[in-house]
């Protein structure tokens, strides 16, 4: 059925993920390590740390507020930095995309193997911290376990995102303006680390259109199993954006390397 | 014989760059053949289309009867293509590379393991089989992505001047092989700007400036159309000398170019007597060959 929609399309985006699964399991020093320790460091800190200064939000201690948050914000940047810096490396610098499409893979092929790459980095890391967190008994019900659904559909949409920016930049260190203005203000202001209810109405707008705050409302529904009533609108938003992000990805893409 | 590439009124625009124009070639099944041409002729862009990674502006383009437009997949499952600028896994080993690039043609894990281990024989890479590709030398790069393009056991070998940076040695076992590919069957395409390369090896050639064939034929035939079989180099003469040469010389074929004049002649021996005198600095005789065809077709001036 894919096919029909996006006729570039084929089963050899598996193959390009494998290739990816490869590399990634000889670095995985370096590629799982860090950005684990990352959030553990920010739950730690903040959670117990700042936590203790602050009274406890909707019903929740600070730490268990920002405990799913953390999980959500991994959700975010394992697929951003993958696909943004990893994508980009891959096109621009090593030429892996050319030696590719000169294989039966399309254009297509490749950057749907990158992102289904990016979203189980997301995955993984995401699940990382959920088992640490879980040691901090910080995860409150079984419903938790549909979180790895959560992190493949919210990192395939954040890594549509990210390779379809990387598709127009002129260079490399534009990156830093997806990271900067768009990543960071969702890390901060996307329901993470305070209710959206504390922003001006106006930015509460601007909020609902982050798609971090989606993917922190579904993930705290899940982990502290009490379910916000718009938890299927925030599933089917992550699923139409991601999927429109995914399209665009890939039309952009073609039009970059298949001149 | 049946062709097995087609090109009719080929070309390819890139913005207001036409860097093939309106060409027209058919490659015969098992046939080595060459493209030459000068930085920027269009070599490339040809070589790309064919392995469908530019699109065609206009004209036809067919390998196997398949469009390259329409058929991309079908048209790459049959090809190996050895870009001009490597583009190997760099973050995969020698042995990995050939794995991971046969995965993407689909070959299951255990043809490729046999495949791969028989193409590091051939290109003797052995030794290096667990070596990252940044550890390779320029040369061993070069041998593993031509065994890369042999991954998928292809019709069609597609070589974007494969012997470029290679030591003597590495440049005649990749003669030996392509011999042997060729000798099983396999069409090879290959760009060189070794004309000695494309003399040995090419069945046939074209010689391309700005987009366009200028030559085409075997090369022992291109080479007859040089008004010569012999060249006679007079080197390091300056404009003075050149102009007390000009009368012993103004009945022989000539060119004057830098410091050199080249004389054309079947019959070097009376020309060399009447210069014997002049006591010029360096005089050479040799064999008329491809290079000097390219040089007369394409002008001695580099290209910007
Ligand atoms: N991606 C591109 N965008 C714009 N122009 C291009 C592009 N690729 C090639 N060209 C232009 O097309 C022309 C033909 O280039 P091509 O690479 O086919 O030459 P070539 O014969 O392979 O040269 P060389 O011997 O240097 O490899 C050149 O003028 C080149 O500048
Ligand atoms: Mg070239």
């Amino acid at each position: 059925m894919l096919n029909l929609i996006f006729p570039n399309l084929s089963r050899g985006a598996f193959s390009v993920l494998l290739r990816h699964r490869d590399v990634f399991i000889k670095m995985w020093k370096t590629t799982l390590i860090p950005p684990f320790l990352d959030p553990l460091f920010y739950l730690v800190g903040m959670g117990y740390g700042l936590g203790a200064l602050v009274s406890d939000i909707d019903g929740y201690s600070y730490v268990q507020y920002i405990a799913p948050a953390l999980v959500s914000s991994v959700i975010m940047t394992a697929p951003f930095f993958e696909g943004a810096i990893g994508g980009y490396v891959r096109m621009h610098y090593q030429k892996t995309w050319d030696a590719m499409i000169a294989t039966p893979l399309s254009i297509e092929d490749v950057i749907t193997g990158e992102i289904l790459y990016g979203a189980c980095r997301a995955l993984l890391q995401a699940v990382s911290i959920m088992i640490v967190i879980f040691l901090f008994g910080l995860v409150k019900s079984p419903l938790a376990l549909l979180m790895p659904f959560v992190c493949l559909i919210g990192g395939f949409m954040f890594g549509s995102i990210a390779i379809a920016y990387i598709s127009w930049i002129p260079a490399i260190n534009y990156i830093d303006f997806l990271f900067t203005l768009i990543m960071t203000p969702m890390f901060i202001f996307a329901g993470t680390f305070f209710p959206v209810s504390q922003l001006p109405p106006w930015a509460q707008k601007v909020a609902f259109f982050m798609p971090l705050y989606h993917v922190v409302l579904i993930t705290r529904s899940l982990i502290t199993g009490v379910i916000h009533p718009d938890i299927w609108k925030s599933v089917i938003w992550v699923i139409i954006v991601g999927s429109i992000a995914f399209a665009v990805a890939l039309r952009l893409l073609r039009r970059r390397v298949v001149q | 014989m049946t062709a097995i590439i087609t090109g009719k009124n080929l070309t390819k625009r890139y913005g207001d760059i036409t860097a093939v124009d309106s060409v027209n070639f058919a490659i015969e099944q098992g046939e080595l053949f060459g493209f030459l041409g000068p930085n920027g002729a269009g070599k490339t862009t040809i070589m790309k289309m064919i392995y469908c990674f530019v699109s065609v502006t206009s004209g036809q383009l067919r390998v196997k009867g398949m469009d390259v437009m329409n058929k991309p997949r079908g048209v790459k499952k049959i090809l190996g293509v050895v870009p001009q600028e490597d583009n190997l896994d760099p973050d995969l080993t020698t042995y990995e590379n050939l794995i991971t690039y046969s995965r993407y043609y689909g070959i299951s894990k255990k043809d490729a393991v046999a495949r791969a281990r028989e193409l590091l024989e051939f290109f003797s890479l052995n030794v290096k089989n667990q070596s990252a590709v940044m550890e390779l030398s320029g040369g061993m790069k070069r041998r593993l992505t031509l065994a890369r393009g042999l991954i998928n056991d292809p019709e069609i070998l597609i070589l974007d001047e494969p012997t470029t940076g290679l030591d003597p040695q590495a440049r005649h076992l990749v003669w030996q092989k392509l011999r042997e590919l060729k000798r099983k069957g396999i069409t090879i395409l290959l760009t060189t700007h070794y004309m000695d390369e494309a003399t040995y090896l090419c069945d046939r050639l074209v010689m391309i400036d700005n987009g366009k064939f200028i030559a085409e034929g075997p090369p022992m035939e291109l080479i007859r159309k040089l008004p010569g079989r012999m060249v006679i180099e007079l080197q390091e003469i300056e404009g003075q000398v050149y102009e007390s040469l000009k009368p012993l010389i103004e009945n022989e074929v000539y060119e004057y170019f830098g410091d050199t004049i080249y004389i054309f002649t079947n019959d070097p021996k009376p020309i060399l007597d009447s210069l014997a005198e002049m006591n010029l600095p360096r005089v050479i005789e040799r064999y008329a060959n491809l290079e000097d065809l390219f040089l007369k077709l394409t002008g001695r001036s580099l290209r910007e």
